[in-house]
């Protein structure tokens, strides 16, 4: 009873199972702005998807899931489209760059050692930085924020930048090389960690970019969009991976939840926003942290995946 | 004179070529029910029933196992004395996808002699180990025992590789015949194909016969349509993932349109 059988996965599945852990990732990008494949594709495997479709069929989902969450926050008046084009151009261009690179890592031996201590230290990273300055900012919130001198270096060299541009959603003037060198390095990271880059891009647009929240979150959902029409396309075409089955069932929760997160989202502030999310990515890395630190139960695993 | 006597030999001839067969030749009697699982949309495994006749003195082992090949599997060892992560790959080679082993009474019960001595019945996970030989993926030899018993526990967690003392039944028959059944539990991972389910007699830590069935395992209906897309028309299969995913998106954010405006 709510069995549905996924023929590319060769298992059985549980319907409200897989509907509802759609409904929950779906929810987390509606809210963050996330695909969510950090989240989804670990807990597909533990429920018996082989890793390799697991991936795949999550980036099929994630097509559904930003479709909807995009379409909620452009009602919204969140996406900007030019900065999004910018950063999925340098994306691809990354992306491409990344699977290269991938390439001679495996060649050198301990590529999967490098990619998962690089996944775990990132993660880590981020989420701290992100969950300080959130944490700052809210405490302070009142204060007028003084810019510390760093970031108004930073800010002098991006004004000396030649074509200098104006980001009329994100209400800021900047040169197109910036969102395409970010776009590019997310890109590469991406590829290599062999993760969308929601949680990577999020940061870099809100620290980096200097974008609002709000609008970082409806464009970077604007962008995953692209990335994983192209990942599902390549994955169903080149490695016959993607259980289409598997994901209209993720993907009927995940729209859903993907409407919902939005407009839960818009009930937040921007700092909450970002300590919510940072608190999010932190668990993810402890977690991983315990997986490297505990023996697993079995020595074995099937290709693909972390 | 001559001609009556080669008649007599002739008729005599075609007489024992027409004679039923005695006991001892008589084919195991197997059955299975059903012979060809389909998986449909709503497949969640099955149990296929094996029933059949065997001497009233024997035991009975039932063994469901298909093709022998080699599978690839990343083995986790300690990087840095401290990190556990995916240190390599390891090689099985003459492993089978999938063993379920369902029998009267343990194998080590049923591979011992009358005079108490341990036979190799070729059976059982013990005697499957020693089948199978693993390599690193240079084709080094790697710690046989250790690496199975973990593959076994991979297999174990997936309902493919299972073994049953106590599963098959016998029903009281007469002096020569016994009949037996055994409802084995198909999981869902078992991949569509052709397998052999096969039963083994067993007297005095011997096989004294065996009889064999063909079970299929096919897709049928819209698992089948999704396998034919996905296989032999991968482009317009992606393509069609992509724009279904985008139409459900697309939807989803026309229905929260209209309840917003409501």
């Amino acid at each position: 009873m709510w069995h549905f059988y996924l023929p590319i996965a060769g298992n059985s599945v549980n319907v409200l199972l897989i509907f509802g852990l759609g409904g929950f990732v779906g929810l987390l990008s509606g809210i963050f702005g996330v695909g969510g494949g950090f989240l989804l594709t670990p807990l597909l495997i533990m429920f018996g998807i082989p890793p390799t479709v697991a991936a795949a069929s999550d980036s099929n989902q994630i097509v559904g899931a930003s479709t909807s969450g995009t379409v909620a926050h452009y009602r919204l008046g969140n996406v900007d489209f030019k900065m999004g084009i910018l950063l999925l151009v340098g994306g691809i261009l990354g992306g491409t760059f990344g699977v290269q690179i991938i390439k001679i890592l495996r060649q050198t031996g301990n590529a999967d050692f490098l990619i998962t201590i690089t996944y775990v230290v990132m993660l880590g990273v981020i989420g701290w930085y992100m969950f300080i300055e959130s944490l700052q900012s809210l405490r302070r919130k009142d204060i007028a924020k003084a810019a510390p001198a760093r970031e108004s270096n930073y800010a002098r060299f991006m004004k000396k930048l030649p074509w200098q541009t104006d980001f009329t959603k994100s209400g800021i003037r900047m040169s197109i090389i910036l969102p395409l060198f970010f776009g590019t390095l997310v890109g590469i990271l991406s590829a290599i960690m062999g993760v969308g880059g929601g949680f990577l891009m999020v940061p870099v647009m809100v620290y980096l970019l200097r974008m609002p929240m709000h609008v970082v979150v409806g464009t970077s959902l604007f962008q995953i969009l692209f990335t994983c029409i192209n990942v599902t396309f390549m994955q169903a075409y080149m490695n016959k991976t993607v259980d289409f089955v598997l994901a209209v069932i993720l993907l009927l929760g995940s729209t859903l939840g993907a409407q919902i997160g939005s407009n839960l989202g818009k009930k937040l502030k921007g700092d909450q926003l970002k300590i919510l999310l940072a608190s999010l990515v932190l668990l993810v890395a402890v977690k991983m942290a315990f997986d490297l630190l505990l023996p697993p139960s079995i020595m074995l695993a099937y290709l693909g995946g972390h | 004179m001559l001609r009556k006597i080669s008649l007599v030999l002739v008729f005599t001839l075609i007489g024992l070529i027409c004679l039923p067969p005695g006991n001892d030749a008589a084919p195991l009697k197997l059955d299975l029910k059903p012979a060809e699982i389909l998986i449909g949309t709503l497949y969640n495994g099955t149990t296929v029933s094996v029933t059949g006749e065997i001497p009233t003195t024997s035991d009975a082992v039932i063994l469901l196992t298909g093709e022998r090949g080699a599978v690839s599997l990343k083995k986790k060892g300690k990087a840095l004395g401290l990190l556990w992560m995916n240190m390599g790959k390891v090689v099985l080679h003459n492993i089978p996808d999938v063993y379920l082993i369902y029998s009267s009474k343990s194998i080590s019960d049923l591979s011992r002699s009358p005079e108490g001595t341990q036979m190799d019945l070729g059976l059982g996970f013990q005697s499957l180990e020693k089948q199978v030989t693993i390599t690193s993926d240079a084709g080094e030899p790697e710690d046989n025992s250790e690496l199975f018993a973990e593959f076994q526990k991979l297999k174990r967690s997936e309902d493919l590789y299972v073994s049953f003392e106590n599963g098959v039944q016998f029903q009281p028959g007469d002096e020569t015949f016994k009949q037996f059944s055994a409802d084995i539990a198909i999981p869902p991972r078992l991949k569509k194909g052709q397998y052999e389910m096969t039963l083994f007699v067993i007297q005095d830590g011997a096989v004294i016969e065996k009889a064999s069935r063909v079970l299929v395992v096919k897709e049928v209906g819209f698992p089948a349509f999704i396998s034919f897309m996905a296989w032999e028309h991968s482009a317009i299969y992606g393509i069609l993932a992509a724009a279904i995913a985008i139409c459900a998106g697309l939807l989803m954010g026309f229905i929260f349109s209209k309840k917003v405006k409501k």
